[in-house]
């Protein structure tokens, strides 16, 4: 679901992932705050597709940080296509 | 949409009903993030207002050059009303496919002269939704073109004279009977579709199916257990087909676990205790039904009754129906706002303007909003979806509905690399018309003619033109309905400059006319996305040009580039 992008410390959002669903992804229930550390296979959030199916979001390997910023503005339906629209961005000086 | 603009408008303001200057108390926040929530809805597709139009009539009053003048929608461009409905198509394809498709809610005036043959091209649009799709019905949905049969210009005879080779006139009593139709064949096809996500296959739909009957029932419920989008339609039928009415009650409820269910009233804001007439805002106690909305008893007691059902169920309740409220009847208006009032449906979602905005009423101490919807059709077409949240932290209910319009969308599409947007921008130099007499999108607008016949051939001459031009992009590889007398398409252009002479009769334009249309419908090409492609664009083009009735920028065109210096410079 995700590729982190380590210079620019921003967890993006997969366009292909969401490409290859069935269905529409429509919500991202974010489970992580500004200001907390997040490091790899910790628990972010969940993502919600129409018709009630529910996916974890896991923060992916190599990426850790303090939580600069949520995505708040989040265009579900076009998370299949490009442009990739991040979900996390990290504070650039790692505590 | 309103045949005529304004006449009306301040006067219902005036009335204090809402509009301008009416403000939303700050107990409404307007976040520019998403505000922390638990979804409780599906999202869904908000689409309206593609007007279909029967191009292939005999002349009607309402369509010659002087009188578009004074109605801006009495003629559009005629590549608008050729290519216009691939904008829905794309925008079906797109949001209500079968990958990531999702449920579509039509805010009505699908059909604009509301000839039957109409109600078929728009069931060919919506067969490209492929997931179930529901409509509210507009004033262009059973009415003479939106305004009614009576008035000036109005008639059966116009009617019939508009719809002539195009199956006749079809009244609301009809089209509810059509749609009534569509449901039950998605129904059917909802019964055996592959379910995927819970959206394929709808319970409701499949028992609707089965156990409604448009002859001797005149309400239908599901009863079963499952979760069922289609929970509740009443219809009646009327010999005065103006009072017929059809409303429908969806259940959007998305996530199994979600804290309120989510319920969907379409109201018919189209009925009326008596037969409405075009203009006939200025008689008292007489309806445009361009002009106004309506609903009559019989309907808003069903709507009650729903209402309190729901109201057991601690359901988040919205309203849709195609007129806004400031244009519905006053005693219509005051029921439907002691509705909301009484059983706090909190939002209200109206078509019809063509534009989009949010309305604000003020009922005293209290205000309620209302969303606008744009057209599908008309510059800029554009189209919205719609979820309904609850901020976890208050419990308050919260809308999200992004808007998009289609000319800045397929730029940012085309520019992100993403598939299946039209580069329109990239084939300019090749698609958009040469700039000779009928190849301008707005050069019908150069008539001020007060001969509808002679508007007739402008326009029928524009779509010869159009329809050659198509054939010369998209080749023809084969086809199984070749207009008379063709095998070839350069058969087909050959006969088209002939018809293009001012001695050939109308009828003849019209007869071959309608040949194409069937033509195209049945043929294959070689590259099916350049046509795709082509329509789409030829539409979006039509449409920046038919708002200004001229070729000028918008006024977000970033890049002008000037003419070539001429010798004298």
């Amino acid at each position: 679901m995700f590729s982190y992008d380590a210079p620019n410390f921003t967890l993006n959002f997969l366009t292909s992932y969401f490409a290859g669903e069935p269905e529409r992804a429509v919500y991202a229930k974010f489970r992580v705050n500004v200001d907390q550390m997040v490091t790899s296979g910790d628990f972010i959030g969940i993502m919600e597709f129409n018709g009630g199916r529910r996916v974890w979001m896991i923060a992916p390997p190599g990426c850790s940080g303090r939580v600069a910023a949520l995505n708040g503005r989040i265009d579900y339906g076009l998370l299949a296509d490009p442009p990739i629209q991040f979900a996390l961005r990290f504070a650039a000086t790692k505590p | 949409m309103r045949l005529f603009h304004g006449l009306w408008v301040g006067a219902l303001l005036a009335l204090g009903c809402g509009g301008p200057g009416v403000t939303l108390p700050l107990t409404y926040d307007l976040p520019a993030s998403e505000p922390r929530s638990n979804r409780l809805s599906l999202e869904v597709l908000l689409v309206a207002d593609n007007q279909t139009q029967y191009l292939y009539g005999k002349p009607i009053w309402l369509r010659k050059g002087l009188f578009d003048k004074v109605a801006v929608t009495g003629i559009r461009s005629p590549e608008l009303d050729l290519y216009g409905q691939d904008l829905l198509g794309w925008i079906l394809d797109k949001e209500a496919g079968v990958r990531r498709g999702t449920v579509s809610i039509h805010l009505g005036d699908a059909l604009n002269l509301s000839c039957t043959w109409e109600m078929d091209r728009f069931t060919r649009t919506m067969s490209a939704a492929k997931h179930p799709w529901f409509m509210a019905l507009g004033n262009h949905d059973g009415y003479f073109f939106g305004s009614g049969r009576t008035g000036p210009g109005s008639s059966q005879a116009e009617w019939d004279a508009g719809c002539a080779k195009g199956g006749g006139p079809i009244t609301k009593t009809q089209v509810i009977e059509r749609y009534f139709g569509l449901l039950v064949a998605q129904g059917r096809q909802a019964a055996v579709a592959t379910s995927f996500g819970g959206l394929g296959a709808d319970p409701g739909l499949a028992a609707f199916a089965r156990e409604a009957d448009i002859a001797h029932e005149a309400a239908w419920s599901y009863t079963g257990n499952a979760r069922a989008l289609l929970r509740r339609v009443k219809w009646h039928r009327d010999c005065q087909y103006w009072r017929s009415y059809l409303i429908q009650e969806l259940d959007i409820t998305d996530p199994v676990d979600a804290p309120r269910p989510v319920r969907v009233i379409l109201l018919d804001t189209s009925q009326f205790k008596d037969e409405p007439g075009l203009a006939a805002t200025v008689i008292p106690g007489m309806y445009d039904a361009g002009a106004s909305g309506f609903m009559l008893d019989n309907q808003l007691d069903v709507v009650r009754s729903w209402l309190e059902e729901d109201r057991k169920d601690n359901a988040v309740v919205v309203m849709m129906g195609h007129h806004p409220e400031n244009v519905i009847g006053g005693p219509a208006l005051a029921a439907m706002q002691g509705l909301r009032q009484e059983f706090g449906v909190e939002l209200y979602v109206s078509a019809h303007t063509h534009s989009s905005a949010y309305f604000v009423y003020g009922l005293g101490e209290s205000k309620q909003l209302e969303l606008n919807i744009g057209s599908v059709l008309d510059f800029p077409a554009q189209y919205r979806t719609l979820t309904v949240l609850q901020e976890e932290r208050s419990q308050r209910t919260v809308m999200r509905s992004p808007r998009r319009e289609l000319w800045q969308f397929w730029q940012d599409g085309v520019g992100a690399g993403a598939p299946g947007f039209p580069n329109c921008e990239a084939k300019k130099d090749a698609w958009y018309p040469p700039d000779t007499p009928h190849n301008n999108y707005a050069d019908y607008m150069k008539s001020n003619s007060i001969d509808s016949a002679g508007t007739e051939r402008m326009l029928f001459a524009a779509l010869l033109d159009s329809y050659a031009r198509l054939l010369t992009v998209a080749p023809t590889v084969t086809s199984t309905a070749w207009p008379p007398s063709t095998g070839t398409d350069a058969a087909v252009s050959a006969h088209i400059a002939t018809l293009k002479r001012p001695d050939a009769p109308l009828s003849s334009l019209q007869d071959f006319l309608l040949a194409l249309d069937t033509f195209e419908a049945n043929r294959t090409v070689q590259d099916e996305a350049t046509r795709r492609d082509y329509r789409a664009c030829q539409a979006l083009w039509a449409s920046t040009a038919d708002k200004h009735k001229a070729r000028i920028p918008e006024v977000d065109q970033w890049f002008i580039v000037f003419p070539p210096p001429t010798a004298k410079d």
